[in-house]
Protein backbone atom coordinates (compact mmCIF):
# COMPACT_ATOMS: atom_id res chain seq x y z
CA UNK A 1 0.00 0.00 0.00
CA UNK A 2 3.02 2.14 1.44
CA UNK A 3 4.42 1.24 -1.99
CA UNK A 4 2.06 1.85 -3.94
CA UNK A 5 1.29 5.69 -2.47
CA UNK A 6 5.20 6.66 -3.23
CA UNK A 7 5.35 5.24 -6.85
CA UNK A 8 2.17 7.08 -6.99
CA UNK A 9 3.60 10.34 -5.80
CA UNK A 10 6.65 10.11 -7.49
CA UNK A 11 5.36 9.54 -11.12
CA UNK A 12 2.91 12.26 -10.80
CA UNK A 13 6.06 14.62 -9.28
CA UNK A 14 7.92 13.40 -11.96
CA UNK A 15 5.45 13.81 -14.72
CA UNK A 16 3.95 17.10 -13.79
CA UNK A 17 4.81 20.69 -12.82
CA UNK A 18 7.09 22.84 -13.15
CA UNK A 19 9.53 21.30 -10.62
CA UNK A 20 9.04 17.86 -12.37
CA UNK A 21 12.48 16.28 -12.87
CA UNK A 22 11.45 13.77 -15.86
CA UNK A 23 9.96 16.89 -17.82
CA UNK A 24 12.97 19.21 -17.82
CA UNK A 25 15.37 15.94 -18.13
CA UNK A 26 13.06 15.04 -21.61
CA UNK A 27 13.38 18.50 -22.18
CA UNK A 28 17.13 19.05 -22.30
CA UNK A 29 17.64 16.06 -23.53
CA UNK A 30 19.65 14.97 -20.40
CA UNK A 31 19.80 11.28 -19.75
CA UNK A 32 18.96 9.98 -16.00
CA UNK A 33 21.45 7.58 -16.59
CA UNK A 34 24.22 8.79 -17.85
CA UNK A 35 24.03 11.69 -14.99
CA UNK A 36 23.21 8.45 -12.82
CA UNK A 37 26.33 6.54 -13.68
CA UNK A 38 28.80 9.89 -13.41
CA UNK A 39 27.55 10.79 -9.95
CA UNK A 40 27.83 7.04 -9.08
CA UNK A 41 31.44 7.50 -10.71
CA UNK A 42 32.31 10.35 -8.15
CA UNK A 43 29.93 9.39 -4.82
CA UNK A 44 30.43 5.41 -4.65
CA UNK A 45 27.88 4.06 -2.01
CA UNK A 46 24.60 4.94 -1.66
CA UNK A 47 23.89 7.09 1.46
CA UNK A 48 27.16 9.16 -0.05
CA UNK A 49 25.22 8.95 -3.14
CA UNK A 50 22.10 10.57 -1.90
CA UNK A 51 22.83 12.85 0.31
CA UNK A 52 25.16 14.83 -2.72
CA UNK A 53 22.20 14.64 -4.71
CA UNK A 54 19.97 16.14 -2.56
CA UNK A 55 23.08 18.87 -1.80
CA UNK A 56 23.30 19.58 -5.44
CA UNK A 57 19.38 20.15 -5.51
CA UNK A 58 19.04 21.79 -2.95
CA UNK A 59 21.91 23.99 -4.14
CA UNK A 60 22.83 23.70 -7.51
CA UNK A 61 26.29 24.75 -8.94
CA UNK A 62 29.02 25.16 -11.30
CA UNK A 63 32.13 23.84 -8.37
CA UNK A 64 29.95 20.68 -7.00
CA UNK A 65 28.36 19.77 -10.07
CA UNK A 66 29.80 16.06 -11.55
CA UNK A 67 29.39 16.72 -15.06
CA UNK A 68 31.89 17.40 -17.65
CA UNK A 69 32.53 21.61 -18.29
CA UNK A 70 30.29 21.17 -21.88
CA UNK A 71 27.36 20.22 -19.97
CA UNK A 72 27.39 22.75 -17.15
CA UNK A 73 28.02 25.39 -20.27
CA UNK A 74 25.25 23.96 -21.76
CA UNK A 75 22.77 23.08 -19.27
CA UNK A 76 23.62 25.61 -16.47
CA UNK A 77 22.84 27.54 -14.45
CA UNK A 78 20.18 25.42 -12.71
CA UNK A 79 17.32 26.25 -10.21
CA UNK A 80 17.45 25.01 -6.78
CA UNK A 81 14.59 22.10 -6.56
CA UNK A 82 11.61 23.71 -4.74
CA UNK A 83 10.15 20.25 -2.99
CA UNK A 84 9.71 19.87 0.21
CA UNK A 85 13.23 17.90 1.43
CA UNK A 86 11.05 14.59 2.06
CA UNK A 87 9.44 13.96 -1.39
CA UNK A 88 12.77 15.01 -2.81
CA UNK A 89 14.67 12.49 -0.65
CA UNK A 90 11.67 9.80 -1.81
CA UNK A 91 12.37 10.72 -5.39
CA UNK A 92 16.53 10.29 -4.82
CA UNK A 93 15.53 7.52 -3.27
CA UNK A 94 13.72 6.29 -6.54
CA UNK A 95 15.91 7.38 -8.56
CA UNK A 96 18.57 5.00 -6.78
CA UNK A 97 16.53 2.14 -6.75
CA UNK A 98 15.66 2.46 -10.42
CA UNK A 99 19.54 3.16 -11.93
CA UNK A 100 21.31 1.48 -8.81
CA UNK A 101 24.01 -1.30 -10.00
CA UNK A 102 23.31 -3.50 -7.46
CA UNK A 103 21.22 -7.20 -7.89
CA UNK A 104 22.09 -5.86 -12.15
CA UNK A 105 25.25 -7.56 -12.75
CA UNK A 106 25.28 -11.47 -14.16
CA UNK B 1 80.51 -41.71 36.04
CA UNK B 2 80.28 -40.58 39.55
CA UNK B 3 76.59 -38.96 40.15
CA UNK B 4 77.84 -35.89 40.89
CA UNK B 5 79.59 -36.09 37.23
CA UNK B 6 76.63 -36.90 35.68
CA UNK B 7 74.62 -34.41 37.13
CA UNK B 8 77.00 -31.91 35.66
CA UNK B 9 76.84 -33.36 32.19
CA UNK B 10 73.94 -33.50 31.92
CA UNK B 11 72.89 -29.97 33.53
CA UNK B 12 75.39 -28.57 30.92
CA UNK B 13 74.22 -30.33 28.40
CA UNK B 14 70.35 -29.41 29.30
CA UNK B 15 71.33 -25.55 29.57
CA UNK B 16 73.68 -26.25 25.74
CA UNK B 17 70.49 -28.09 24.17
CA UNK B 18 68.22 -25.19 25.85
CA UNK B 19 70.39 -22.21 24.15
CA UNK B 20 70.96 -23.70 20.65
CA UNK B 21 67.18 -24.72 20.55
CA UNK B 22 66.33 -20.98 20.68
CA UNK B 23 69.08 -19.93 18.90
CA UNK B 24 68.01 -22.84 15.72
CA UNK B 25 64.10 -21.36 16.77
CA UNK B 26 65.41 -18.19 16.10
CA UNK B 27 66.88 -18.36 12.88
CA UNK B 28 63.97 -20.36 11.82
CA UNK B 29 61.49 -17.68 12.51
CA UNK B 30 64.28 -15.19 10.86
CA UNK B 31 63.96 -17.54 7.75
CA UNK B 32 60.53 -18.54 7.53
CA UNK B 33 59.61 -14.36 7.65
CA UNK B 34 62.33 -13.59 5.07
CA UNK B 35 60.98 -16.33 2.78
CA UNK B 36 57.11 -15.18 3.51
CA UNK B 37 58.05 -11.61 2.75
CA UNK B 38 59.71 -13.07 -0.13
CA UNK B 39 56.51 -14.85 -1.53
CA UNK B 40 53.85 -12.36 -0.32
CA UNK B 41 56.14 -10.02 -2.62
CA UNK B 42 55.77 -12.55 -5.91
CA UNK B 43 51.95 -12.61 -4.83
CA UNK B 44 51.35 -9.27 -4.21
CA UNK B 45 53.35 -8.06 -7.76
CA UNK B 46 51.14 -10.43 -9.63
CA UNK B 47 48.11 -9.85 -8.05
CA UNK B 48 48.73 -6.02 -8.49
CA UNK B 49 48.78 -6.90 -12.12
CA UNK B 50 45.76 -8.50 -12.04
CA UNK B 51 43.65 -5.33 -10.55
CA UNK B 52 44.82 -3.30 -13.19
CA UNK B 53 43.64 -5.32 -15.93
CA UNK B 54 40.05 -5.77 -14.20
CA UNK B 55 39.97 -2.56 -13.09
CA UNK B 56 39.78 -1.52 -17.17
CA UNK B 57 37.40 -4.31 -17.20
CA UNK B 58 34.87 -2.38 -14.75
CA UNK B 59 35.74 0.85 -16.43
CA UNK B 60 34.57 -0.52 -19.73
CA UNK B 61 31.19 -1.75 -18.50
CA UNK B 62 31.07 1.26 -16.42
CA UNK B 63 30.97 3.36 -19.39
CA UNK B 64 28.52 0.50 -21.28
CA UNK B 65 25.88 -0.32 -18.18
CA UNK B 66 23.08 -1.46 -18.66
CA UNK B 67 23.83 -2.43 -22.46
CA UNK B 68 26.60 -4.96 -21.27
CA UNK B 69 25.94 -5.83 -17.56
CA UNK B 70 27.80 -9.12 -17.67
CA UNK B 71 30.63 -8.87 -14.45
CA UNK B 72 34.07 -9.35 -16.03
CA UNK B 73 35.31 -12.77 -14.68
CA UNK B 74 38.84 -14.23 -15.48
CA UNK B 75 39.36 -17.49 -15.12
CA UNK B 76 42.98 -16.70 -13.15
CA UNK B 77 41.26 -15.29 -10.22
CA UNK B 78 38.31 -14.68 -8.57
CA UNK B 79 37.45 -10.46 -7.66
CA UNK B 80 34.64 -8.69 -5.69
CA UNK B 81 33.73 -5.02 -6.03
CA UNK B 82 32.24 -3.19 -2.66
CA UNK B 83 31.33 0.58 -2.24
CA UNK B 84 32.83 2.95 0.15
CA UNK B 85 30.31 1.89 2.41
CA UNK B 86 31.92 -1.73 2.56
CA UNK B 87 28.24 -2.87 0.66
CA UNK B 88 28.91 -5.42 -1.70
CA UNK B 89 27.94 -4.90 -5.52
CA UNK B 90 29.45 -8.04 -7.36
CA UNK B 91 31.25 -10.79 -5.74
CA UNK B 92 32.59 -13.76 -7.40
CA UNK B 93 34.93 -14.79 -4.53
CA UNK B 94 35.12 -18.28 -2.86
CA UNK B 95 36.81 -16.68 0.74
CA UNK B 96 34.37 -15.29 3.17
CA UNK B 97 36.90 -13.75 4.99
CA UNK B 98 36.88 -10.02 3.81
CA UNK B 99 39.18 -7.49 5.54
CA UNK B 100 39.34 -3.87 4.12
CA UNK B 101 42.15 -2.69 6.14
CA UNK B 102 44.85 -4.71 4.23
CA UNK B 103 45.98 -4.35 0.90
CA UNK B 104 47.04 -8.36 1.19
CA UNK B 105 46.05 -11.46 3.08
CA UNK B 106 46.02 -14.75 3.29
CA UNK B 107 43.18 -16.89 3.85
CA UNK B 108 42.99 -20.84 4.06
CA UNK B 109 42.91 -21.51 0.97
CA UNK B 110 43.93 -18.35 -1.02
CA UNK B 111 45.89 -14.95 -1.23
CA UNK B 112 43.80 -12.28 -1.12
CA UNK B 113 44.81 -8.16 -2.82
CA UNK B 114 42.89 -5.69 -2.74
CA UNK B 115 42.70 -2.30 -4.72
CA UNK B 116 41.12 0.94 -3.69
CA UNK B 117 39.49 2.22 -6.89
CA UNK B 118 40.28 6.20 -7.66
CA UNK B 119 37.26 6.58 -9.75
CA UNK B 120 34.12 4.23 -8.67
CA UNK B 121 33.16 2.64 -11.22
CA UNK B 122 29.62 0.66 -11.11
CA UNK B 123 30.12 2.32 -7.30
CA UNK B 124 32.80 0.19 -6.42
CA UNK B 125 35.76 1.67 -4.36
CA UNK B 126 37.43 -1.62 -3.02
CA UNK B 127 38.39 -4.49 -5.88
CA UNK B 128 39.04 -7.90 -4.23
CA UNK B 129 41.20 -10.03 -6.41
CA UNK B 130 41.56 -13.93 -4.97
CA UNK B 131 43.58 -16.14 -6.01
CA UNK B 132 44.17 -19.88 -5.15
CA UNK B 133 47.39 -20.18 -2.60
CA UNK B 134 50.27 -22.38 -3.29
CA UNK B 135 50.47 -23.80 -0.42
CA UNK B 136 53.96 -25.60 -2.21
CA UNK B 137 56.37 -22.49 -1.54
CA UNK B 138 55.10 -22.33 2.18
CA UNK B 139 55.53 -26.13 2.50
CA UNK B 140 58.99 -25.80 0.66
CA UNK B 141 60.00 -23.56 3.29
CA UNK B 142 58.68 -25.29 5.91
CA UNK B 143 60.19 -28.72 4.66
CA UNK B 144 64.22 -26.63 4.57
CA UNK B 145 63.32 -24.98 8.22
CA UNK B 146 62.78 -29.12 9.42
CA UNK B 147 65.30 -30.63 7.51
CA UNK B 148 68.53 -28.26 8.01
CA UNK B 149 67.20 -27.49 11.59
CA UNK B 150 67.61 -30.96 12.99
CA UNK B 151 70.94 -31.76 10.78
CA UNK B 152 72.15 -28.04 12.53
CA UNK B 153 70.87 -29.67 15.57
CA UNK B 154 72.36 -32.89 15.62
CA UNK B 155 75.37 -31.43 14.84
CA UNK B 156 75.26 -29.14 17.39
CA UNK B 157 74.16 -32.00 19.75
CA UNK B 158 77.31 -33.92 18.93
CA UNK B 159 79.25 -30.67 19.55
CA UNK B 160 77.40 -29.78 22.79
CA UNK B 161 78.17 -33.68 23.79
CA UNK B 162 82.10 -33.10 23.47
CA UNK B 163 82.01 -29.57 24.91
CA UNK B 164 79.86 -31.02 28.23
CA UNK B 165 82.81 -34.02 28.43
CA UNK B 166 85.60 -31.11 28.45
CA UNK B 167 83.56 -29.43 31.09
CA UNK B 168 83.48 -32.43 33.69
CA UNK B 169 86.77 -33.45 32.95
CA UNK B 170 88.70 -31.71 35.38
CA UNK B 171 85.93 -32.48 37.84
CA UNK B 172 86.97 -36.03 36.71
CA UNK B 173 90.84 -35.66 37.11
CA UNK B 174 90.21 -34.83 40.65
CA UNK B 175 87.96 -37.70 41.37
CA UNK B 176 90.64 -40.16 39.61
CA UNK B 177 93.49 -38.49 41.50
CA UNK B 178 91.68 -39.13 44.43
CA UNK B 179 90.89 -42.53 44.26
CA UNK B 180 94.58 -43.09 42.96
CA UNK B 181 95.77 -42.04 46.53
CA UNK B 182 93.29 -43.44 48.03
CA UNK B 183 94.24 -47.11 46.22
CA UNK B 184 97.62 -46.78 46.63
CA UNK B 185 97.09 -45.82 50.77
CA UNK B 186 94.71 -48.73 51.00
CA UNK B 187 97.70 -51.24 50.43
CA UNK B 188 100.13 -49.55 52.68
CA UNK B 189 97.83 -48.85 55.68
CA UNK B 190 96.81 -53.02 56.01
CA UNK B 191 100.20 -54.29 57.60
CA UNK B 192 100.45 -51.86 60.13
CA UNK B 193 96.91 -52.32 61.49
CA UNK B 194 96.91 -55.95 61.48
CA UNK B 195 100.63 -55.57 63.57
CA UNK B 196 98.53 -53.17 65.79
CA UNK B 197 95.52 -55.60 66.43
CA UNK B 198 97.89 -58.56 67.21
CA UNK B 199 99.90 -56.82 69.58
CA UNK B 200 97.05 -55.64 71.05
CA UNK B 201 95.39 -59.01 71.48
CA UNK B 202 98.96 -60.54 72.74
CA UNK B 203 99.08 -57.33 75.58
CA UNK B 204 95.05 -58.24 76.69
CA UNK B 205 95.76 -62.28 76.82
CA UNK B 206 99.34 -61.89 78.67
CA UNK B 207 97.76 -59.25 81.08
CA UNK B 208 101.10 -57.75 81.64
CA UNK B 209 99.33 -54.33 81.14
CA UNK B 210 96.91 -54.50 84.05
CA UNK B 211 98.08 -51.13 85.06
CA UNK B 212 97.54 -49.43 81.20
CA UNK B 213 94.21 -51.29 80.53
CA UNK B 214 92.64 -47.94 79.76
CA UNK B 215 95.38 -46.52 77.66
CA UNK B 216 94.75 -50.50 75.92
CA UNK B 217 90.92 -49.39 75.07
CA UNK B 218 91.98 -46.22 73.53
CA UNK B 219 94.42 -47.79 71.16
CA UNK B 220 92.13 -50.64 70.46
CA UNK B 221 89.13 -48.27 69.79
CA UNK B 222 91.45 -46.52 67.50
CA UNK B 223 92.83 -49.43 66.07
CA UNK B 224 89.04 -50.68 64.84
CA UNK B 225 88.19 -47.15 63.89
CA UNK B 226 91.09 -47.54 61.53
CA UNK B 227 90.81 -50.98 60.55
CA UNK B 228 86.71 -49.97 59.49
CA UNK B 229 88.38 -47.12 57.43
CA UNK B 230 90.71 -49.24 55.69
CA UNK B 231 87.99 -51.81 55.22
CA UNK B 232 85.59 -48.95 53.47
CA UNK B 233 88.39 -47.75 51.41
CA UNK B 234 89.51 -51.53 50.27
CA UNK B 235 85.93 -51.82 49.20
CA UNK B 236 85.12 -48.78 47.59
CA UNK B 237 88.38 -48.59 45.55
CA UNK B 238 89.51 -51.77 45.25
CA UNK B 239 86.05 -53.43 44.91
CA UNK B 240 85.88 -53.36 41.30
CA UNK B 241 88.78 -55.59 41.35
CA UNK B 242 87.64 -58.98 42.93
CA UNK B 243 83.77 -60.64 42.26
CA UNK B 244 81.67 -60.79 45.36
CA UNK B 245 80.35 -64.29 46.51
CA UNK B 246 77.17 -64.57 47.69
CA UNK B 247 76.09 -67.03 50.21
CA UNK B 248 73.45 -67.71 52.43
CA UNK B 249 74.18 -65.48 55.78
CA UNK B 250 72.48 -65.48 58.97
CA UNK B 251 72.13 -61.48 59.63
CA UNK B 252 71.37 -61.82 63.23
CA UNK B 253 74.42 -63.38 63.59
CA UNK B 254 76.26 -60.92 62.00
CA UNK B 255 74.60 -57.39 63.09
CA UNK B 256 75.49 -59.63 67.11
CA UNK B 257 79.35 -59.75 65.18
CA UNK B 258 79.32 -56.05 64.51
CA UNK B 259 77.67 -54.69 67.86
CA UNK B 260 80.50 -56.46 69.69
CA UNK B 261 83.01 -55.43 67.04
CA UNK B 262 81.86 -51.38 67.99
CA UNK B 263 81.29 -52.06 71.47
CA UNK B 264 84.36 -50.46 72.59
CA UNK B 265 82.98 -47.56 70.90
CA UNK B 266 79.32 -48.16 72.21
CA UNK B 267 81.08 -48.04 75.64
CA UNK B 268 83.68 -45.22 75.30
CA UNK B 269 80.62 -42.62 74.54
CA UNK B 270 78.02 -44.54 77.14
CA UNK B 271 75.32 -44.74 74.13
CA UNK B 272 72.44 -47.21 75.29
CA UNK B 273 71.70 -49.77 72.96
CA UNK B 274 68.54 -51.64 72.45
CA UNK B 275 68.33 -54.32 70.38
CA UNK B 276 65.40 -56.49 69.03
CA UNK B 277 66.74 -58.88 66.49
CA UNK B 278 64.73 -61.84 64.68
CA UNK B 279 66.45 -64.68 62.64
CA UNK B 280 66.93 -63.72 59.60
CA UNK B 281 69.21 -65.06 56.38
CA UNK B 282 69.80 -63.61 53.30
CA UNK B 283 71.50 -64.87 49.89
CA UNK B 284 74.17 -62.20 49.95
CA UNK B 285 78.32 -61.37 50.20
CA UNK B 286 78.97 -61.79 53.82
CA UNK B 287 81.76 -58.92 53.19
CA UNK B 288 78.91 -56.42 51.22
CA UNK B 289 76.58 -57.11 53.72
CA UNK B 290 79.33 -56.65 56.88
CA UNK B 291 80.36 -52.87 55.31
CA UNK B 292 76.58 -51.88 55.13
CA UNK B 293 75.91 -52.93 58.69
CA UNK B 294 78.82 -51.12 59.91
CA UNK B 295 78.72 -48.41 58.28
CA UNK B 296 75.11 -47.88 59.61
CA UNK B 297 76.20 -48.85 63.07
CA UNK B 298 78.96 -46.87 62.66
CA UNK B 299 77.62 -43.60 61.57
CA UNK B 300 75.00 -44.15 64.60
CA UNK B 301 77.64 -44.12 67.37
CA UNK B 302 80.20 -41.63 65.58
CA UNK B 303 77.10 -38.74 65.20
CA UNK B 304 75.59 -39.71 68.47
CA UNK B 305 75.54 -37.51 71.17
CA UNK B 306 77.55 -38.71 74.55
CA UNK B 307 74.50 -40.67 76.74
CA UNK B 308 72.53 -41.13 73.94
CA UNK B 309 70.59 -44.18 72.49
CA UNK B 310 70.48 -46.23 69.33
CA UNK B 311 67.70 -48.89 68.76
CA UNK B 312 68.59 -51.52 66.21
CA UNK B 313 65.78 -53.83 64.64
CA UNK B 314 66.07 -56.55 62.62
CA UNK B 315 63.37 -58.70 61.34
CA UNK B 316 62.68 -60.86 58.04
CA UNK B 317 61.32 -57.29 56.15
CA UNK B 318 63.97 -54.70 57.12
CA UNK B 319 66.95 -53.84 59.22
CA UNK B 320 66.10 -49.70 61.63
CA UNK B 321 69.10 -48.35 62.87
CA UNK B 322 67.66 -45.31 64.73
CA UNK B 323 70.05 -43.01 66.57
CA UNK B 324 69.28 -40.24 68.92
CA UNK B 325 72.32 -37.65 67.39
CA UNK B 326 72.60 -34.62 65.30
CA UNK B 327 70.74 -35.25 62.58
CA UNK B 328 70.85 -33.93 59.13
CA UNK B 329 69.31 -31.01 57.25
CA UNK B 330 66.30 -32.00 55.03
CA UNK B 331 67.77 -29.98 52.11
CA UNK B 332 70.74 -32.46 52.33
CA UNK B 333 68.68 -35.75 52.69
CA UNK B 334 68.77 -36.17 49.08
CA UNK B 335 72.70 -35.96 48.72
CA UNK B 336 73.90 -38.04 51.67
CA UNK B 337 74.45 -41.40 49.09
CA UNK B 338 77.11 -39.53 47.03
CA UNK B 339 80.77 -40.52 47.00
CA UNK B 340 82.72 -38.18 49.09
CA UNK B 341 80.00 -36.25 49.91
CA UNK B 342 80.48 -35.02 54.04
CA UNK B 343 78.09 -33.02 56.10
CA UNK B 344 79.45 -32.67 59.24
CA UNK B 345 83.00 -31.80 59.23
CA UNK B 346 84.06 -32.43 63.55
CA UNK B 347 83.94 -36.43 63.05
CA UNK B 348 87.00 -37.77 60.77
CA UNK B 349 86.46 -39.93 57.61
CA UNK B 350 86.31 -40.31 53.69
CA UNK B 351 82.44 -39.29 53.10
CA UNK B 352 82.54 -43.07 51.58
CA UNK B 353 80.32 -44.98 54.32
CA UNK B 354 76.87 -44.04 53.15
CA UNK B 355 78.18 -44.05 49.12
CA UNK B 356 78.90 -47.71 49.90
CA UNK B 357 75.48 -48.42 52.16
CA UNK B 358 73.68 -47.76 48.28
CA UNK B 359 75.98 -49.19 46.60
CA UNK B 360 75.41 -52.57 48.41
CA UNK B 361 71.70 -52.18 48.69
CA UNK B 362 71.57 -51.51 44.58
CA UNK B 363 73.24 -54.74 44.42
CA UNK B 364 70.82 -56.30 46.05
CA UNK B 365 67.55 -54.44 45.42
CA UNK B 366 67.38 -53.27 48.90
CA UNK B 367 65.90 -49.87 49.72
CA UNK B 368 66.89 -47.70 51.44
CA UNK B 369 64.58 -44.95 53.50
CA UNK B 370 66.16 -42.13 55.16
CA UNK B 371 64.54 -40.12 57.80
CA UNK B 372 66.12 -37.27 59.79
CA UNK B 373 65.26 -34.72 61.90
CA UNK B 374 67.94 -31.59 62.71
CA UNK B 375 69.51 -32.27 66.66
CA UNK B 376 67.05 -35.29 67.34
CA UNK B 377 68.27 -37.81 65.32
CA UNK B 378 68.34 -40.35 62.43
CA UNK B 379 66.42 -43.28 61.18
CA UNK B 380 68.12 -45.57 58.37
CA UNK B 381 65.64 -48.79 57.32
CA UNK B 382 67.26 -50.84 55.13
CA UNK B 383 64.16 -53.12 53.60
CA UNK B 384 65.29 -56.59 52.12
Amino acid sequence: MVKAFIIMVVSFTLLSGSNSCLECHAKKKISLRKTFMEALQVYGGEQNFKTALFYYCKNPAKSSSVMGEEFIQKHLPLKPVALSDELLKKLIDWYWNSYKIEGNLK
Amino acid sequence: MLSSEKKSFWRFLAIYILLVSLVLISISIIYYRANSDRVELQYKSMMQELSVLQIKRLKWLHNHFPKYNKYPRDERFNSAIYDLEYQEIFSTLKSKKIDFNKSFYFTKNYAIYVAILSDYYLGAKYLFIEVPKNSELVNRIIRNIIIYGTLAFLALLLLGVYLAKLFIRPMQRSIELLDNFIKDTTHEINTPISIINTNIEMLKSTGSCKKEEKKIKRIEIASRTLETIYKDLKLSVLSNESESQDELCNIKAIVQERLEYFRLHIESKRIKLQEQLEDVELKVDRILIERLIDNLISNAIKYNRVGGSIIIRLTAEYLLIEDSGIGIEKSNLNKIFERYRRFNESEGGFGIGLSIVDRVAKRYGFVVEVESEKDKGTKVKVVW
